[in-house]
């Protein structure tokens, strides 16, 4: 493989110290009721988890509740994990599929299944400047994607995970995750038409 | 690589789809050799590839949404600081969750209780609880009376409530909660009870 990666100041990636951890073995010891192996894994996977969640929902309150509920699958579900996927696949998934009823049940106006169709939002003339209203744009680009489509951004882009994995955990055909990708990307790239130089 | 005709046109359509991946080395040998062989002879692509890399790098160097590092919203214990509060230390979990949101400012664990100190005694909740999706509303009452336990806060989305139980009275609560019909889970939020 060689899709070499450019590195930027500021850039933030996902931790790696998942690489040195057998989660299998802690979900292993979660399914026995090993609560010290639930707290090593609730501490790894805390961070990403925000950042994923974060992306998804709007609220600091539902983000917290939504973990909290992931987390709480994670307990009583962990002997039905059966090591079929990787253990980043199976927590995301429940990460994901509770995320999505919460919206459901908030009937958040960015679940709208028509959402991905509107305009981005037009930008002032303040924001037609160069460097800090570029990442003002952006920002305002990813808030009018769909959940879905800030979902396969941030597991692409921040935790590096490959498209397989990702229809996994969002329980898709692999084909929908390229088109929503490939439908976020044009999405981004026209909101920022003419600021990606101006970036970095 | 699920579909891939060997056709140009093909090759073009199917190597600007996963040109996210190919950037971060997400793609299986096979299919990254296909995209370096069509980026070798296409220059749109390349410009493709070059626009991609420019556009994640914005993405990952954006600021994440200001809720991220608000705290004052925080509203309640974490839940799931259950499994910790079970082994008596709860503090020690919480601290986990406030310096992962506060890196810069990681507050001392003494702060912490005096946070959750500051929370009226009347919200505080000190067991979760989730019952099947089968229980009817005469179960949960009924177990609800036999914990002398009431609800404080839930359902969350995943259903979770949280109950408050009498002073020194939170042990029995969970013996009579766990052996009541219709509850798949109650746990200690936590401390002493």
């Amino acid at each position: 493989m060689a899709g070499g990666q450019s590195a930027g100041a500021g850039i933030r990636r996902a931790p790696t110290l998942r690489l040195v951890v057998d989660e299998s073995a802690l979900v292993e010891r979660i399914a026995g009721g090993d609560q010290r192996a639930f707290d090593e894994l609730y501490r790894l996977y805390l961070p990403r988890l925000r950042r994923f969640l974060g992306t998804m929902l709007s609220s600091l309150p539902l983000v917290e509740e939504v973990l909290d509920d992931t987390m709480l699958v994670v307990w009583t579900r962990s002997g039905s994990f059966d090591g079929a996927s990787k253990v980043s696949t199976w927590v995301f998934s429940i990460a994901y599929r509770t995320a999505l009823n919460a919206l459901r049940r908030r009937r958040e106006p960015n679940s709208d299944e028509d959402h991905e169709e509107r305009p981005s939002p037009d930008l002032g003339p303040e924001e037609q400047l160069a460097g800090k209203h570029a990442r003002r744009a952006l920002l305002l680009a990813m808030e009018r994607l769909s959940p879905d489509h800030r979902a396969v951004v941030d597991l692409t882009y921040f935790h590096e995970l490959g498209y397989r994995e990702i229809a996994e955990i969002m329980s898709c055909p692999l084909e929908t995750v390229k088109t929503r990708m490939h439908y976020a990307r044009r999405h981004l790239r026209r909101a920022l038409s003419g600021r990606l130089a101006d970036w970095l | 690589m699920s579909r891939w005709n060997p056709s140009r046109g093909d090759n073009h359509r199917q190597t600007q789809a996963l040109l996210p991946w190919y950037l971060t080395g997400r793609l299986d040998p096979d299919e990254a050799g296909r995209v370096e062989a069509h980026l070798d002879e296409c220059g749109a692509c390349r410009d493709e590839l070059a626009a991609e890399r420019r556009l994640r790098e914005a993405v990952l160097s954006a600021p994440e949404p200001e809720f991220a590092s608000d705290l004052s919203h925080r509203r309640r214990v974490p839940i799931v600081a259950w499994a910790a509060g079970a082994m008596g230390a709860i503090a020690a979990s919480v601290a986990v969750a406030v310096v992962t949101l506060q890196p810069a400012h990681a507050p001392a664990r003494h702060e912490i209780y005096r946070t959750l100190g500051d929370t009226p005694a009347p919200d505080v909740g000190d067991v979760v609880v989730v019952f099947d999706p089968t229980c009817s509303v005469e179960q949960m009452h009924e177990a609800l009376a036999r914990a002398r336990a009431r609800i404080v806060d839930g359902p969350t989305s995943g259903g979770v409530y949280v109950l408050r139980t009498p002073h020194g009275g939170r042990q029995a609560a969970l013996t009579a909660l766990r052996g009541s019909p219709g509850v798949r889970l109650a746990e200690s939020l936590g401390g002493e009870g």
